[in-house]
């Protein structure tokens, strides 16, 4: 491949996964660990699929990972109140994301934006408003795609439709979903905090690190 | 509040149903398409079944480009922009040598997947739509064939991306990255139209065929790139197959082609034409994208050794202008999250430099000790 063109994809995938590492660090993942994470979904992207029987299948680093991940911040939730909230959540944005599926139109240029954008903003309004956290976002923006996935292979939309779940790997809608979520949820409560007339400067610093 | 929040969900669902052409979602858009005229003289530009909208833009036949400004209806109008020249826009011609460097035969590799696996050509297959298997896999059979038959190794998909929906191209992706872990010189995703058949009724050298229409992506980073690959593909077939090519339609949307930057969108024929007439035209396509990638002595043997494909002409122009565009919209993105996410301007700069102390600490740790008193003067200067 050409020197130019493989800086381009060198760059966007440098700009994407520095973005997927802040986003990771601010679910109070430290450093390291969000970046132990981003090299096994790197990794993972590449190792064969596991299949899982009547044409589902499973990536390793678009699916694998990041479910642990989800589940493991489902699980390191402070209060029950927000492992229910981000189950809810992420059963929600599934269903929103079939239906979108569904009733959107099936070509992408009828769009304001790209389908795989639509979804991942669905996704994240929907995880916002009801998850209410950053952690409930990215949960309820990689389980709900993961949740629409499995609802199109038990066959809801006329017969199965076989697909590998989180096949794109680290550019699978899965966690794209996720980090828009997080995105959403930063800007929006950014924003409305900035228009309630802002919190105290200490507390903003607290978030930065 | 719970009330509220479910409110807001009914909201987005609903908002999501008054996208337009809401009833398309489940069929194939044969009961209606686009007609394109020129805006001026009213004369007939191109139709499509794809969903035109404003700022759309067509690369015709004899390389007239088109901007659509105003949509009606099924009608759409556009105006003349320039007459692209190819050979010039793609740079000088190249010299023969440079075009020498050839992988081992056998490494040279193409991908081809289906994202609409229930496309399907009426006349032969007798349905528009056959899910799960449509005709369109003969077609991609065919320009596998073709293309094997010139010593390039393919990798065709078989797996099907139904229903035709929406969630089509998401599904689909996952196909494109898989076939993209096998290191192929370029990826292709064959479709076919849904106009009348004399849309796309030509001939190449005399012979009746279904003419190619390119699709480039305009939601897509890499969008110079792409463009750039689809008119090396159309300066190559108006030299050696004047006909072939239709035409190039830079829609809304992104088609995958994010994810690798020789991927391109052809749409086959039309669902009106013999799916026979399709696969002559794929065939031919097959020898254009085979002298696009490896040049024009394809067909020898080649050396042993060195890189897999010739450099695209005008590759490197296109990258540089994507890598800036790249660059100036996340640097612009970060800016504009960080005005929001802290006070303004002087909150912003302090904070940026107190942020360059933290983190770059470790290494920089002892440079920067000594001079802690400029800092802030330092970061605001750079910013």
């Amino acid at each position: 491949m050409p020197v130019g063109v493989t800086l381009l994809l060198v760059l966007a995938v440098l700009i994407y996964f520095g973005l997927l590492q802040r986003i990771l660090d601010r679910m109070r993942l430290s450093d390291k660990m969000a970046l132990a994470f981003i090299g096994a979904m790197a990794v993972g992207t590449f190792l064969p699929n596991i299949p899982l029987g009547s044409g589902l299948s499973i990536n390793i680093g678009g699916g694998l990972i990041p479910i642990g991940l989800a589940v493991y911040l489902i699980a390191t939730a402070d209060e029950r109140e927000e492992k229910i909230r981000a189950i809810v959540a992420s059963l929600l944005t599934g269903l929103a994301v079939y239906a979108g599926g569904r009733l959107l139109p099936s070509e992408p240029e009828t769009m304001m934006v790209d389908p795989l954008i639509v979804f991942s903003i669905f996704a994240g309004l929907i995880a916002y408003i009801f998850g209410r956290s950053r952690r409930g976002a990215f949960v309820a923006g990689v389980m709900g795609i993961l949740i629409s996935d499995i609802i199109y292979a038990v066959g809801l939309a006329g017969q199965p439709a076989g697909t590998a779940i989180g096949g794109a790997g680290v550019f699978d809608a899965a966690i794209i979903s996720g980090v828009i979520g997080v995105a959403l949820c930063e800007l929006v409560g950014e924003t409305r905090e900035k228009l309630q007339g802002g919190t105290e400067k200490a507390d903003k610093e607290g978030d930065e690190r | 509040m719970k009330v509220l929040r479910l409110a807001a969900l009914l909201l987005i669902l609903f908002s999501s149903t008054l996208f337009p052409n809401l009833c398309f979602a489940e069929d194939e858009r044969s009961d209606g398409y686009f007609t394109v005229y020129e805006e001026k003289t009213g004369r007939k530009i191109f139709a499509t079944a794809r969903v035109v909208s404003v700022g759309d833009q067509y690369l015709d036949a004899q390389n007239d480009l088109y901007e659509i400004v105003r949509v009606e209806g099924d009608k759409a109008y556009a105006v003349f922009k320039e007459k692209v020249d190819l050979e010039k826009a793609l740079g000088e011609i190249q010299a023969s040598d440079h075009q020498s460097v050839f992988a081992e035969a056998g490494k040279r590799t193409v991908a081809i997947y289906h994202t609409h696996s229930d496309e399907s050509y009426v006349p032969t297959d007798g349905k528009a739509s056959i899910p799960y298997n449509g005709g369109i896999f003969k077609v991609g059979q065919a320009l596998k064939k073709a293309l094997e038959e010139k010593g390039i190794n393919v990798i065709h998909s078989d797996r099907s991306h139904d229903p035709h929906d929406a969630a089509a191209y998401e599904r689909s992706r996952r196909t494109a990255m898989e076939l993209l872990k096998q290191n192929p010189d370029a990826i292709i995703d064959v479709h076919r139209d849904a106009v009348p058949a004399e849309e796309y009724s030509g001939e190449v050298n005399g012979e009746p065929l279904a003419k190619v229409q390119l699709v480039v992506g305009r939601q897509n980073p890499q969008m110079k790139t792409i463009n750039n690959f689809a008119w090396q593909i159309k300066a190559v077939a108006d030299k050696k197959y004047p006909g072939l090519i239709k035409g190039i339609f830079y829609g809304k949307g992104n088609y995958n082609q994010d994810l690798f930057p020789r991927t391109i969108l052809v749409e086959a024929g039309t669902y009106t034409n013999y799916r026979q007439s399709a696969e002559k035209g794929v065939k031919i396509l097959a020898d254009v994208i085979a002298t696009t990638l490896y040049g024009e002595d394809h067909q020898k043997k080649a050396t042993p050794g060195s890189g897999s494909t010739t450099q695209i002409r005008g590759e490197g122009g296109g990258t540089l202008k994507s890598i800036l565009g790249i660059v100036t919209i996340g640097a612009a993105g970060l800016i504009g999250y960080l005005l929001i996410s802290t006070g303004g301007w002087k909150e912003l700069t302090s904070k940026v430099g107190r942020f360059m102390s933290t983190e770059f600490a470790n290494f920089l740790g002892n440079a920067r000790k000594g001079k802690r008193e400029g800092d802030d003067e330092n970061s605001r200067d750079q910013n």
